[in-house]
């Protein structure tokens, strides 16, 4: 199972999005909205991150990691 | 409103040029610099105004309708074969409304405040409507071609915004990135102003100009406007535009005017114009387009997708 | 579907001497103004069940934290920004867990509760190229019986269509431990441990309204990764980890809302493999006033070497009973209002968090997973 997953997601990062369509500098006004930010409060997610780490077995997927701390 | 961590002022340059008021706002050290940093573009204004304008007989333009007058041919540079290119592809993409050779319809008509109180004569209007088309002519760059004689060229519709979208990139050379240039009501912007907040531009009410209707943000791009404003006419109790139709050699019925958004400024005052010439299909027309716009229709209804 | 008039126009217009197209809004430029943010947040777990207690405090974790952070551009092609955290714990922690009479397993908390503070403090800065940036950052974590010190690096390269975007970064972490007590609870009383780790991924435009990212990532960490303060554990001294992320952004202008989607898979060579979801909408009332409804949905399965209760007698080489490494479910809700006033902006946040063997995750689970609500409020100022 572990080893399916990990081709599919090389695969799906190798693979062109093949249904996206090119947009105009025009058009990209609402792309550019903070709220559609990928990390619109870094604070938060710092925060968040910081939680999950300490409380959870899984960490990482958010970027390079901040540093470590005696937490997990 | 000054930013004293750099220096940088608001300044407002003003020059006259194209029959109208020209500004061009933008952020500089002092006024001197200011003025300096503008020279090129007032220079490039009035070369365009010189090259293109009807009223100066010593115009290039002047040079093709005396060609057009004539007929004959004759070969143009290569910034007018971009611009008839330009005009060609608004007639194509307009139906055949947007047509630079319909100027010569304005000879029936006189839009000037009490300058008209009755319809032409509709002899006059039929003799003027067959030296109207841009099918009459042959435009194979760069050679021009007029056929039969008595036409007229008239870049009036596009030299304004063409000299707004080159003043942009003349600004934007010579490194200025927060600056917005106003010529008459034709806007484009170099960015957004110094610190990052958007210019605020008004649009204002069109039977009565002094009246802000709405207030846009534009960080960049341009901004234009078509529509009738002060020069419309009323003849036995009827209100018309200035805009004529070159099929009937009308204008419409009704004030209506348009504002559009587009990355260049020539673009958008060429979709407000032909939305316009489009009459009852203007609103379909522009949300066509998917692009902020505000229009004001012959019976005042208002279409506001300015927040798109 | 664009205008096939405005695309005709648009090129022909772009044709014209001295016309240019506008450069993207997304284009790699430094941020436009600078920004000083302050939250105060408190997270406080549930006390743990009294029939599960075994010994010592019910009382878990109440932690509160302060962070600053400060972000402003450097000229025209850099910025900087500066985050700092101060964080006081205090709270028992699980100490070991055994099997009571009936075969359920009970927890024995640490006696008296622990009070612990940590700072941390984040350096980065970004130089910005025309299609791309590239930053570095280093960050001190210190608590007393902790210290980390650790760099990262990353970039990013847009395409000439201007649409898709690939980035990468590799970080590394040096850590210390100095568990306190040492000689009185027999712990180990210094050891070191090591992470490195990198990820590669992909974010392309699909259109106007929306963006899709993926990526994937691998780290080690390698050294002294047991957890010093229970009294039976036993974890490998390498760890190698793999997430792959998928997180989707799309904006609704009718109900002026952006839709956040994220999905992460991770497993690792310790047996946990993991899947989170969450979900968050982000509304707009009014231009100033953002509310932010999220849900989010965890489950992990139980790392090989976990057991419900500690394996005194050693009967493998590595066991932990360590809630953290169960298998389990967790679901947690949140809302968060932000509502900007001028050059401020308010924001008040909150999320409830539970977790439980019944909501997801294989293998065995163990009593002691939390419940916890985190509280937050602070301020941004813009200038």
């Amino acid at each position: 199972m572990n080893n399916v997953v990990r081709l599919v997601a090389t695969l799906t990062l190798l693979t062109g999005l093949a249904a996206c369509e090119a947009v105009p500098a025009y058009q990209r006004g609402d792309l550019a909205r903070t709220e559609m930010a990928f990390d619109p409060d870094p604070l938060e997610s710092r925060l968040n991150q910081h939680i999950y780490f300490s409380k959870e077995a899984s960490t990482g997927g958010n970027g390079v990691a901040a540093g470590g701390c005696g937490c997990n | 409103m000054s930013d004293t961590r750099t220096g940088l002022t608001l300044f407002d340059v003003e020059f006259q040029a194209m029959g109208t008021l020209c500004t061009i706002s933008l952020y500089a050290h002092s006024s001197d610099n200011a003025r300096s940093l503008c020279e090129v573009v007032i220079a490039d204004v009035a070369r365009l105004e010189n090259k293109y304008s009807r009223y100066l007989l010593d115009s290039f333009l002047s040079e093709i309708n005396a060609v057009a007058e004539a007929g004959g041919a004759l070969t143009v540079d290569e910034e007018t074969a971009a611009l008839l290119d330009y005009a060609e592809s608004c007639f194509v993409e307009s139906d055949g409304l947007f047509d630079i050779t319909s100027g010569l319809l304005r000879r029936a008509w006189n839009f000037q405040p009490e300058g008209q109180t009755e319809l032409p004569d509709p002899e006059v209007l039929a003799a003027l409507l067959k030296r109207v088309g841009w099918d009459g002519l042959d435009w194979e760059s760069p050679l021009l071609i007029f056929d039969s004689p008595g036409m007229e060229l008239d870049f009036g519709g596009i030299v304004k915004e063409y000299a707004a979208d080159r003043a942009a990139t003349l600004l934007q050379d010579a490194g200025v990135k927060h600056a917005l240039i106003n010529l008459g009501g034709d806007i484009c912007v170099t960015g957004p102003q110094h610190g990052g907040d958007p210019w605020r531009v008004a649009i204002s009410d069109p039977s009565n100009p002094e009246s802000p209707l709405r207030l846009v943000a534009l960080s960049q791009g341009a901004l234009a406007s078509s529509g009738s404003y002060a020069r419309c006419i009323e003849i036995e109790g009827i209100e018309y535009g200035h805009l004529l139709n070159p099929r009937t050699g009308y204008p419409f019925v009704g004030m209506a005017a348009a504002t559009v958004l587009a990355d260049q400024c020539i673009v958008a005052g060429s979709l407000a114009t032909i939305a316009l010439l489009k009459n009852t299909e203007a609103s379909q027309f522009l949300e066509q387009m998917q692009l902020p716009f505000l229009l004001i229709d012959q019976n005042r209804t208002i279409f506001d997708r300015l927040d798109l | 579907m664009h205008s096939k008039t405005l695309l005709a126009l648009t090129s022909s217009a772009l044709a014209l001497p001295g016309v240019v197209a506008v450069s993207s809004a997304n284009a790699d430029t430094p941020p436009a103004a600078s920004v000083l943010s302050y939250r105060a947040s408190s997270y406080k777990e549930d006390d743990l069940d009294t029939s599960v207690l075994l010994a010592g405090s019910a009382e878990r974790y109440d932690i509160k934290v302060h962070q600053l952070r400060y972000s402003a551009p450097v000229g025209e092609k850099y910025s900087f920004s500066l985050d700092s955290s101060y964080e006081s714990m205090s709270g028992a922690s699980p100490w070991y867990t055994v099997e009571s009479v009936n075969g359920d397993p009970k927890v024995a908390m640490s006696g008296a509760t622990i009070y612990e503070k940590r700072r941390d403090i984040t350096a980065a800065g970004r130089r910005y190229f025309d299609s791309g940036n590239l930053g570095i950052s280093l960050t001190i974590s210190d608590e007393n019986d902790y210290r980390s010190n650790s760099m990262a690096v990353d970039g990013s390269f847009t395409l000439a269509n201007n649409s898709t975007t690939i980035s990468g970064g590799a970080s590394y972490s040096d850590d210390e431990l100095s568990p306190t007590d040492a000689l009185l609870f027999n712990r180990i009383p210094s050891a070191t441990k090591a992470n490195s780790s990198a990820f590669v991924s992909v974010t392309q435009i699909l259109n106007q309204f929306s963006i899709i990212q993926s990526g994937i990532s691998t780290a080690r960490a390698s050294g002294f990764l047991s957890d010093p303060y229970k009294l039976v554990d036993r974890r490998p001294e390498e760890r190698n980890q793999f997430t792959w992320t998928t997180s989707w952004r799309r904006y609704f202008r009718a109900q002026t809302s952006a839709l956040h989607a994220n999905y992460r898979y991770y497993d690792d060579d310790f047996g946990v493999s993991s899947h989170t979801l969450d979900l968050s909408l982000h509304k707009t009332f009014r231009r100033s006033i953002t509310l932010v409804p999220s849900l989010r949905y965890y489950q992990q399965d139980a790392a090989n070497f976990f057991t419900p209760a500690s394996d005194f007698l050693q009967a493998s080489d590595f066991n932990s009973a360590d809630f953290r490494l169960g298998g389990y479910g967790a679901l947690s809700a949140g809302l968060k209002l932000n509502a900007r006033v001028g050059k401020y902006t308010l924001v008040l946040s909150g999320e409830r968090y539970k977790a439980d063997a019944s909501l997801g995750g294989s293998g065995a689970s163990s009593p002691g997973i939390i419940d916890f609500t985190r509280l937050s409020a602070g301020i941004d100022f813009t200038f």
